[in-house]
C-alpha cells in the first residue's frame, strides 16, 4: 500500500502538470461548440446537382492541348456550373474548360467566386491572397494555397486549392482556439497533427499507472467509518451473540455488531482490547483466542502471531467479525473499566529522541516482567518547548522540521501501550519507569508526530496520568534454557525488566545474554547499569552493536545491525541453538529482520517471543 | 494542519465518484496514443490503393461520351475496378461503367465485390463471409450511406472490407484494433450513443469535476512534499 501511495505521489509530481493540462484543455474543448469549430454552420456544397447539363456541347477530350497518352487521370467535373476537365499528369494537375477546350487558370476572381458559393453566412469577402508557402491552418495540404477572408463574427476564412479550385477547408477563430488546445492535449508541439508522438506515449504510460494506483488507493482508503453519515450505515449490521471471557472473567454472551470487527464491536460494550493502531492491523496487540473453530487466518494475523499460536486459535481482534456461537477468550485487561491514576515523578531525555518517564501509581501495580500499561492519551495542544529538549540535542530536533505546536485535536481519548522498564519489586510496586521514543513524522506523509509519544514526552514531574493494565503476552518462559534477549532502541524497556528480574530478583543461574542495537554510543540506554551487571554476574553477557558509528573511533565494540551482529558473532557458531529461548523487542524493521534471521536458522517458533512497541 | 486533511478528503471523495472515469480516460488515452494511427486505419491490411489505369489513350470510350448518356450526373471520373478501367458517374445514384465496352457494371454483384476486396487485401486470411448490408448497419460504419458489401476475412485482425455496390469503390476497412479504438474513443468522449458528440453534458460535468479532482491532487501534492519547517525548538 505504501508503495502504491509512493508511486501515485511521485508519478504525479513528475507528470502532474500534463495531467492538469489534459483535464483543463479537455474541459474547455467539451464546452466549445464543435459545429461552430467545423465552420459547417456557414458552409455549403459547391457542387450543384441540377443547374448545368454536363452533356451539353462538350469539347472532345482527345483534342485538348494535352494528348491522351500524356493523361494519367481524367475527370469531368464542374467549377461553379462550368464543366471542366480535371486532368492529372504525373504530380501535375491541369484544368480545361470542357466547352471550349481552353486551359483554365484558377485566379483571384475565380477563387473568390468559389469561396462565395461555399459560404452561406452573412459576412462579406474582405480580401484574398495566394499563400505561396501554404497555411499552417491547413497542414495536410502542401504547397501554395488560396486564403479568402470573410468578415463575420468568427472571422471565417475559406481555403481553396490553386490546382483544381477545390474548397479545402473553412477555418475560423473558434477553430484556432481548439487547434491550439488540441496541440496541448496531444502534446503535438511539432505540429505534426499526430497524437502518436513519443512524449505523449511516455507521459500517457505514466498516467496509466497514476490511474491504476489511484483506483487501488480509492479501494483501500475507504472504510466503514467514511460512510457513517449514511442513514443505513449507522445502525450497523445484524446482531450476533458471542461468548466472551478472560482468565478472571467468566464468559458471558454479548450481542455484537456483525458488520464490525471484534475490536470495534466489543468496544461498543465497554470491552476494550489493547491497540496502538486503533484497530487497523498494524500493532498486533488486540489478540483474542477462539476456543474452537477459529476463522481462517489472514495475512495480518500471520504477521503478528506465530504458527503454534495460530493453531491454538489466536487471531487479531481487528481482523475478524463476530459470528454467532463464537466463544473467545481475551486478556483480563480488556474488561478493566476503571482507570488507575499515577503522578509523574520525573522525566529525562536519555538520548536525543528517547525519554525516560518515571511515575508513581496511586495504588501498587502487580505485574510480570515484559508487561505493559495502556496509557490514556487525551486531546492536547503542546508547544514544542514543553518537551524540554536539552540544548545539546537541539540540532537533532531542528532537523525534524516540526511545527511549533503539536496538536491532537480528536474528541476521543485514545490508548497507547508502553512496556514497563523496571523489574517487579516484591508483590506489587508503585514506582514504574517507561522509555518512550519520540516518533517524528515518517517522510512527510503525516504532518503530526505520533500522538502517544508526543504526549508521553511532554509529561513533566507533577503531571497526572491515567492508565489501564498491566497486561501483555511478552513473558518469560519458566525454564532452565539459555535466554537470549535481542533489543533495539526503546525496545529496551521490557527486556530490561526481564534481565533485572532474572538476575536480581530470582538470582537465576542459567545463561542470559542481552544483545542490544543502537545507532551510536549516545543512544545506548542504561549502559552503565548493564556493564555493571555483566561484571557482577558470570552468567550474564551484555553486547552492543552500533549501526551508525562509522566515524566514531572511540567505539571498540561491535558494529552493524544487531540481527547481523548476533548472527555473525554468536548464533552462527552456537552449539545448542535448539535449546535457546529468544525474546525480541525493537522497532518494526529490526523486529522483522531479527525474526527472519531466526527463522532461517531454523529456530522453533515456540522458542521465540517478541513485542513490537508500536509506532 | 487542517488544510492537509481537507485536501486529502476532497481528493479521496472526488476520486471515489470520478475515479473510474479518470481511469478510463487514462486507459483509452494511452491506447490511442500508443497504437499508431496508421495501424488503427489498417494501412497494413491494404494494397493497390493507387488508381492506375495506364494511359487514357488506351481507354476505349472517351469520357465525354459517357457524360452525354447521363445528363443528370455531376461528375464523371476515370477509375478502375480491380485492374480494368471504368467510369464512375456521380449523380443522384452513382453508376459504374466499363470504360472499354460502356457496359453498366453497377450495382456490382457478390463476386465482383469479393474480387474488389481481395484485390485490395494485403493480409493472409481467406474470405470468410460476404454480405450485402442494406439496413441496420453495424456501428462501425458510422454514418456511411448504405447499401454496402461487407467482405470478412478470417485473419487475426477480423478484418472487414466494405465495398460500395453502386460505385464499386472500396469504401473503408475495419479490424479489431480499429474497433477497440472506436470503443475506447466512446469511453473517452462519454458519448455512448453516437460516439461523436464531444459537447455532451455528461462529458462536460465529468470534465469539470475531473479537473477539480486533479487540482485537489496538486493541492495535496503540495503538502505531501512541503513539510513545514519551523525554527526555534527549545532554545
Amino acid at each position: 500500500m505504501i508503495f502504491i501511495r509512493k508511486l501515485h505521489k511521485w508519478l504525479t509530481l513528475l507528470i502532474g502538470a500534463q495531467l492538469i493540462v489534459w483535464l483543463v484543455t479537455g474541459t474547455i474543448i467539451s464546452f466549445i461548440d464543435q459545429v461552430e469549430v467545423s465552420g459547417n454552420e456557414t458552409r455549403r456544397s459547391v457542387t450543384d446537382q441540377e443547374s448545368t447539363d454536363l452533356a451539353k456541347v462538350l469539347y472532345p477530350s482527345h483534342q485538348l492541348s494535352i494528348t491522351p497518352d500524356q493523361i494519367d487521370s481524367i475527370a469531368l467535373t464542374k467549377i461553379l456550373q462550368r464543366p471542366v476537365y480535371l486532368i492529372g499528369q504525373g504530380s501535375e494537375t491541369m484544368l480545361f474548360d470542357a466547352t471550349t477546350g481552353s486551359e483554365l487558370r484558377i485566379d483571384k476572381h475565380l477563387v473568390e467566386a468559389i469561396a462565395r458559393k461555399s459560404y452561406r453566412g452573412d459576412g462579406e469577402i474582405t480580401d484574398s491572397e495566394l499563400m505561396e508557402l501554404g497555411s499552417d491552418e491547413v497542414r495536410d495540404f502542401a504547397g501554395p494555397i488560396w486564403r479568402i477572408n470573410i468578415e463575420d463574427d468568427l472571422a471565417t476564412r475559406v481555403y481553396v486549392s490553386p490546382e483544381d479550385g477545390r474548397v479545402l477547408a473553412h477555418r475560423n477563430s473558434r477553430w484556432k482556439v481548439v487547434d491550439f488546445l488540441l496541440m496541448l492535449h496531444f502534446m503535438d508541439y511539432a505540429r505534426e497533427d499526430s497524437f502518436n508522438n513519443w512524449q505523449i506515449i511516455i507521459v500517457g504510460f505514466g498516467t496509466l499507472w497514476i490511474a491504476i494506483s489511484g483506483v487501488l488507493l480509492v479501494l483501500f482508503s475507504f472504510g466503514r467509518s467514511d460512510f457513517l453519515w449514511l442513514p443505513g450505515f449507522r445502525s450497523g449490521g445484524a446482531r450476533v451473540s458471542s461468548k466472551v471471557g478472560s482468565e478472571n472473567n467468566e464468559a458471558q454472551s454479548y450481542n455484537l455488531d456483525s458488520a464490525l470487527s471484534y475490536y470495534s464491536s466489543l468496544s461498543q460494550h465497554g470491552v476494550r482490547l489493547s491497540s496502538n493502531c486503533d484497530g487497523s492491523g498494524s500493532c498486533g496487540l488486540c489478540k483474542v483466542q477462539y476456543t474452537s473453530d477459529p476463522p481462517p487466518d489472514t495475512a495480518v494475523d500471520r504477521e503478528w502471531i506465530n504458527t503454534s499460536d495460530l493453531a491454538d486459535g489466536f487471531r487479531l481482534g481487528c481482523q475478524h467479525k463476530p459470528c454467532s456461537n463464537d466463544v473467545i477468550v481475551i486478556p483480563d485487561m480488556a474488561f478493566q473499566q476503571s482507570l488507575q491514576s499515577a503522578v509523574v515523578v520525573s522525566s529525562q531525555w536519555l538520548t536525543p529522541l528517547l525519554k525516560e518517564i518515571s511515575i508513581r501509581a496511586d495504588a501498587p501495580v502487580q505485574f510480570r516482567p515484559g508487561d505493559h500499561l495502556e496509557f490514556q492519551i487525551p486531546a492536547f495542544d503542546i508547544d514544542v518547548d514543553q518537551l524540554a529538549v536539552p540544548s545539546s540535542y537541539v540540532n537533532v530536533w531542528r532537523g525534524l522540521g516540526l511545527s511549533k505546536r503539536l496538536v491532537h485535536a480528536g474528541t476521543n481519548t485514545v490508548a497507547r501501550t508502553y512496556s514497563i522498564a523496571v523489574a517487579p519489586n516484591g508483590e506489587a510496586s508503585s514506582d514504574l519507569k517507561f522509555t518512550v521514543r519520540f516518533a517524528p513524522p515518517p517522510d512527510g506523509l503525516e504532518v503530526q508526530p505520533g500522538i502517544g509519544s508526543t504526549y508521553m514526552c511532554s509529561l513533566q514531574a507533577g503531571d497526572s496520568v491515567t492508565f489501564r493494565g498491566p497486561g501483555g503476552d511478552f513473558l518469560l518462559h519458566e525454564s532452565d534454557r539459555e535466554k537470549i534477549l535481542i533489543g533495539g532502541g526503546a525496545g529496551m524497556a521490557p527486556l530490561k525488566s526481564m534481565a533485572v528480574h532474572l538476575l536480581s530478583n530470582l538470582q537465576w543461574e542459567g545463561k542470559l545474554r542481552f544483545w542490544y542495537g543502537a545507532r551510536n554510543q549516545q543512544e545506548i540506554l542504561y549502559r552503565d547499569s548493564f556493564e555493571k551487571f555483566a561484571a557482577d554476574h558470570q552468567n550474564f553477557e551484555w553486547q552492543v552493536a552500533l549501526s551508525d558509528a562509522n566515524d566514531d573511533n572511540s567505539w571498540t565494540g561491535k558494529r552493524g545491525f544487531i540481527h547481523e551482529s548476533i548472527f555473525e558473532n554468536l548464533l552462527k557458531h552456537h552449539e545448542s541453538l535448539g535449546d535457546c529461548e529468544f525474546y525480541i523487542c525493537g522497532p518494526p524493521m529490526m523486529l522483522a529482520a531479527t525474526r527472519e534471521m531466526l527463522s532461517k536458522l531454523g529456530v522453533a517458533e515456540s522458542l521465540i517471543r517478541f513485542d513490537d512497541f508500536g509506532n | 494542519m487542517k488544510a492537509i486533511r481537507l485536501s486529502r478528503k476532497v481528493h479521496k471523495w472526488f476520486a471515489l465518484v470520478l475515479g473510474i472515469q479518470l481511469f478510463l480516460w487514462a486507459l483509452s488515452g494511452f491506447y490511442m496514443v500508443a497504437v499508431d494511427i496508421d495501424i488503427i486505419h489498417g494501412d497494413m491490411l491494404v494494397k493497390n490503393m493507387d488508381t492506375n489505369v495506364g494511359s487514357y489513350a488506351q481507354v476505349g470510350i472517351p469520357l465525354e461520351r459517357i457524360a452525354g448518356e447521363f445528363p443528370d450526373s455531376s461528375s464523371v471520373t476515370l477509375t478502375a475496378v480491380v485492374d480494368r478501367p471504368a467510369y464512375l458517374v456521380e449523380g443522384p445514384t452513382p453508376r459504374l461503367l466499363d470504360a472499354n465496352s460502356g457496359e453498366l457494371l453497377s450495382p456490382i454483384n457478390k463476386n465482383t465485390a469479393t474480387q474488389i476486396a481481395t484485390y485490395h487485401y494485403a493480409g493472409d486470411g481467406e474470405v470468410s463471409r460476404v454480405q450485402l448490408i442494406e439496413s441496420d448497419p453495424p456501428t462501425e460504419l458510422q454514418s456511411r450511406a448504405l447499401p454496402l458489401w461487407r467482405v470478412d476475412f478470417d485473419d487475426v485482425w477480423n478484418s472487414s472490407f466494405y465495398v460500395d455496390p453502386n460505385s464499386g469503390q472500396f469504401t473503408t476497412r475495419r479490424h479489431s484494433l480499429w474497433r477497440v479504438f472506436d470503443f475506447l474513443w466512446m469511453l473517452h468522449v462519454m458519448d455512448y450513443d453516437t460516439r461523436s458528440d464531444i459537447n455532451n453534458n455528461v462529458l462536460r460535468i465529468f470534465s469539470v469535476f475531473g479537473t477539480l479532482l486533479g487540482l485537489s491532487g496538486v493541492w495535496l501534492l503540495f503538502y505531501s512534499f512541503n513539510r513545514r519547517k519551523v525554527d526555534g525548538i527549545a532554545k
